[in-house]
């Protein structure tokens, strides 16, 4: 560091004053105060004139020389002085132009294209897989033709209830790839299902197999019971309004439960009435499940029908062959009764409830069973409501050969449940994230 | 009338308005009940920050309803509630991810909007006019051999009146030739001074003793100032209850994928959310490479503190307390950027220390001042910011990797895409408001993934370095003409 020489008088750069006091430049470090050192010099002694403690390191960090008129500066600075150089650098200004300087038409046209082209891509991001998603029926489809479809419905799901036994049939049949119904009851004991765990698991199950589970509304608690009618029905029997209210609370409530709005409704033992339907009609249902013993006795009707403007999908088989004690039919007869249907080339829809399969032994008849309708050539398996939509559209048909459907390369969603799905199955996914045994699920074998 | 609508830039208000086409997809694609929930988030935020607004600038006497602690507390509300009724389920995630998309729609609904108004009412468009202050202008340096003399002589190239302006450069014991450098500089107007090295602040300070003029401008030893910058950054002053005045920093080393990031995250900070600050007069940080503050002033909050890594964010934060209001102006200042990834990890590194040991200094603003828009609104947006968001980010990235992982690749691919188009739209507002270079909205991606948790993982080494009591000291970049020398 260079300092003028000791005989060299010091004088003042601002005014030329030579009568100049050097002095030293003082550092409280606790505070960062920066004073002559005079300051800080107290009767008490050395205090700092900004916050006014003397404790801390009190450092001596600079010279600084004072004037006659108060002007401050540093002798040590170099007295040899240098022209400076060329000003702004001017070719950093020609980059940017000053705000809001007039903008020219060139770049406004630049603007609204690349803002466009932006934000269409985005749009077109969110549509892109348009040209694979088409509406019911229409498009690059084709007809198949099979021997037999097989429906499964699962009824009662609901929370607090033998969870398990209802995980381990969901385990069977997304495992095996087959679709399956299940009829949610929302009102069990006149609470509502949305909110609860259940619908968290039932969520998640739709989101990772958007095709294979459906969601239907299982009455409305399942235990009110109007005496009068055909053995004693939830739906049957009531009066028309009260009926529509059952229909439309017990839809909200499964849908907020599962994030889809279910459009099929399976009654409580399998009975209603015609207010029913009617009233389905208005609360946005289109297809009705209950069994064909009731069909035959109520519409003289059996398989599938449409009346009231509403898809009749009956159940045809069950799974339990006696309720009280429980029996499940046996595999001889389970292989007996689907082998018939499938010779006859009929619409095969079986019942089950889940919480018949709370053993392992029971787990293991269902999966052979399941397995044993797909080890069958040419069955196409449908859920509930797959099948109805197909009824309503005319995309199925029997024929002497068999059934013909009229298969596009989507699903059965419309594009507007594609996209509502494919963010929804973002959310269920992300729960899926949170669970430890969901993660590692994919990883293992089950 | 006719001038008011012809003043008006359409361009920048359709632009803006373009993103509520993305944003009704989004909405459109996503459950009733999602939708619902973020809408009842949302609805707190704004209704908090409608209810700051009149709070502050009409009714103090209700300043201790509905607090930012009162926001808290109805946001959990909020949040159990949403999850109670079934509309988002009960997990970690997705009530990260709810908050995440409602912070987003705020962002833009709110931040962005005011932003843009500001921007039309041309707010801080002042016109200087003489009489001019006197500013003593401050450059602390340690080693800024090479810089030093240019960064001085654009201060004295600049347009202002000779006899108001004065230089003090503050050599703050480097061991190179910076201090022969500054001293060298042939112009009355210029002083050299020379302390023991002790951080920036201390130069600072230490330059306060030699300053004399009534506005104390600082200016970085590496950075070059707009011809007009001197002036423009003291109009703003005429206004008695401006405390400090904020300039606007542009990037001078370009064309490197990493400079044109940070280039553009400067622009869309400065013509976003500066923005949206300056329009309350909250503006937070007056930069160390272009400020000016009222002399007065500086003496009654005591300058420069040694507390914290952002001495310039700790002083700003004290000018705002004491109720001065801090604006940004026009001024431009050029500077260098880090070129390096390493090189910008250090400068982000000290940033982001020193951002929370001043937040945690000035935690008691927060809790006490509640009729200032600073500490209902500004700093705890900056919270949620530093203490939220990264952590954030991360975890969404942790989620969508899992799900490309399980095979959502189309789901994933639709949401980036969607929030990919909103950045970019807001970085080309900020691009035309600028008038910079069009391609740098392309770099609008790496906003959404990539650029983004580089500087959140940076964030989050930071809180955790101040958590755990890390020695931390002051970390630099390395300038490019230094290094190539």
């Amino acid at each position: 560091m260079e300092s003028s020489p000791s005989n060299v008088e010091a004088v003042c750069p601002v005014c030329s004053s030579t009568n100049v006091v050097q002095g030293e430049a003082v550092e409280h470090k606790k505070c960062g105060c920066i004073r002559p050192a005079s300051e800080f010099q107290t009767e008490e002694g050395t205090v700092c004139p900004e916050c006014r403690s003397h404790d801390g390191e009190f450092e001596h960090i600079g010279t600084l020389s004072v004037c006659s008129n108060g002007h401050r500066f540093d002798e040590q600075a170099v007295s040899i002085r240098q022209p400076t150089s060329d000003t702004t650098p001017s070719e950093l200004l020609d980059h940017d132009s000053p705000i809001r300087q007039s903008t020219s038409w060139t770049r406004r046209i630049v603007t609204v294209v690349l803002v466009t082209l932006i934000v269409t891509t985005g749009i077109g991001g969110a549509v892109f897989a348009a040209p694979y998603l088409q509406d019911d029926g229409g498009g690059d489809g084709s007809w198949e033709t099979y021997q037999s479809i097989v429906v499964f419905r699962n009824d009662d799901p609901q929370p607090y209830y033998q969870s398990e036994a209802l995980s381990n049939v969901h385990d069977v049949f997304i495992e095996e790839g087959v679709p399956l119904t299940d009829a949610v009851i929302p009102y069990p004991g006149n609470e509502s299902i949305a909110g609860t765990e259940f619908c968290n698991r039932l969520r998640t199950q739709k989101a990772n197999h958007p095709d294979l589970i459906e969601f239907a509304v299982h009455g409305y608690t399942h235990s009110n019971r109007q005496p009068n009618f055909t053995r004693g029905s939830e739906f049957g029997g009531l009066s028309a309004e009260k009926q529509q209210a059952f229909l439309r609370q017990g839809k909200e409530a499964v849908h907020r439960c599962v994030g889809n709005e279910p459009t099929t409704f399976v009654p409580p033992r399998n009975t209603y009435d015609n207010n029913t339907v009617r009233k389905m009609k208005a609360t946005g249902y289109e297809t009705i499940s209950s069994h064909e013993w009731f069909t035959k006795q109520y519409y003289n009707q059996t398989g599938v029908f449409i009346q009231n403007d509403v898809t009749h999908v009956p159940s045809t088989h069950e799974f339990v062959e006696q309720w009280g004690p429980v029996k499940l039919y046996d595999r001889a007869e389970l292989e007996r009764r689907f082998d018939e249907a499938y010779q006859n080339q009929e619409i095969y829809v079986q019942t089950i409830h889940y919480t018949m399969f709370n053993t392992s032994d029971r787990i293991e008849r269902l999966r052979w069973f399941v397995q044993y309708t797909k080890s069958k050539e040419d069955v196409k398996f449908m859920t509930v409501g797959e099948l109805g939509r197909h009824f309503r559209q005319d995309t199925i048909r029997k024929t002497d050969g068999g059934w013909r459907v009229y298969e596009s390369s989507n699903s059965e969603y419309t594009t507007a449940d594609r996209l509502e799905m494919s963010v929804k199955g973002f959310w269920q996914r992300i729960a899926v994230v949170s669970r430890a045994e969901r993660v590692m699920l994919p990883l293992t074998e089950r | 009338m006719i001038r008011r609508i012809l003043s008006i830039d359409w361009i920048a208000l359709f632009l803006f308005a373009l993103a509520a086409v993305p944003f009704a997809l989004l909405m459109f694609v996503m459950s009733a009940d999602t939708v619902a929930a973020i809408g009842v988030l949302f609805g707190c935020l704004l209704g908090y920050v409608v209810w700051s607004y009149l709070v502050v600038d009409r009714w103090q006497q209700f300043s201790g309803v509905f607090t930012p602690v009162g926001l808290g507390v109805l946001l959990l509300l909020g949040i159990t509630g949403v999850v109670a009724v079934g509309w988002v389920p009960a997990l970690f995630t997705a009530i990260v991810q709810l908050f995440a998309l409602v912070m987003f729609v705020f962002f833009y609904w709110v931040i962005v909007l005011v932003a843009v108004y500001h921007y039309q009412r041309d707010i801080t468009s002042y016109d200087p006019k003489p009489p001019y202050e006197s500013i003593s202008i401050l450059i602390p340096a340690y080693n800024e051999e090479g810089y030093v003399e240019k960064t001085v002589s654009g201060l004295l190239a600049a347009d202002y009146p000779d006899d108001k302006r004065e230089i003090i450069v503050i050599d703050d014991g480097s061991d190179d030739g910076t201090f022969k450098e500054a001293s060298s500089i042939d112009s009355e107007h210029v002083t050299a001074v020379r302390k023991e090295n002790g951080g920036k602040y201390s130069a600072l300070n230490y330059g306060l003793l030699f300053a004399e003029g009534d506005i104390v401008v600082v200016v970085d030893a590496d950075s070059i100032v707009h011809p007009d910058a001197l002036k423009k950054l003291v109009a703003p002053f005429d206004d008695e209850s401006v405390g400090a005045v904020a300039g606007q920093v542009k990037v001078t080393n370009r064309g490197k994928l990493l400079t044109d990031l940070q280039r553009l995250e400067y622009i869309v900070g400065m013509n976003v959310y500066r923005r949206m600050l300056d329009f309350f007069g909250i503006v937070t940080i007056v930069p160390g490479c272009l400020g000016a503050f009222r002399r007065d002033v500086l003496e009654e909050v005591s300058a420069y503190d040694p507390d914290t890594l952002t001495e310039d964010f700790d002083l700003t934060l004290k000018i705002l307390e004491s109720g001065l209001t801090v604006r940004v102006s026009e001024a431009q200042v050029y500077t260098e950027v880090p070129d390096t990834w390493r090189d910008l990890y250090n400068q982000r590194l000290r940033w982001f220390r020193g951002n929370f040991m001043t937040v945690f200094k000035h935690a008691n603003t927060i809790r006490k001042s509640n009729d200032s828009m600073l500490g209902r609104v500004a700093l705890p947006i900056r919270l949620v910011e530093m203490f939220f968001v990264p952590f954030a980010t991360w975890v969404i990235l942790g989620v969508i990797t899992w799900l490309l992982v399980q095979g959502a690749v189309v789901e994933v691919a639709a949401l980036l895409v969607f929030f990919t188009s909103i950045i970019a739209l807001i970085t080309v507002f900020a691009i035309h408001v600028e008038g910079a270079a069009w391609y740098l909205p392309l770099y609008a991606p790496l906003f959404v993934l990539g650029y983004k948790h580089f500087l959140d993982a940076v964030m989050i080494k930071s809180l955790k370095d101040i958590v755990t009591g890390t020695s931390v000291e002051w970390t630099s970049a390395k300038r490019v003409l230094q290094r190539e020398n």
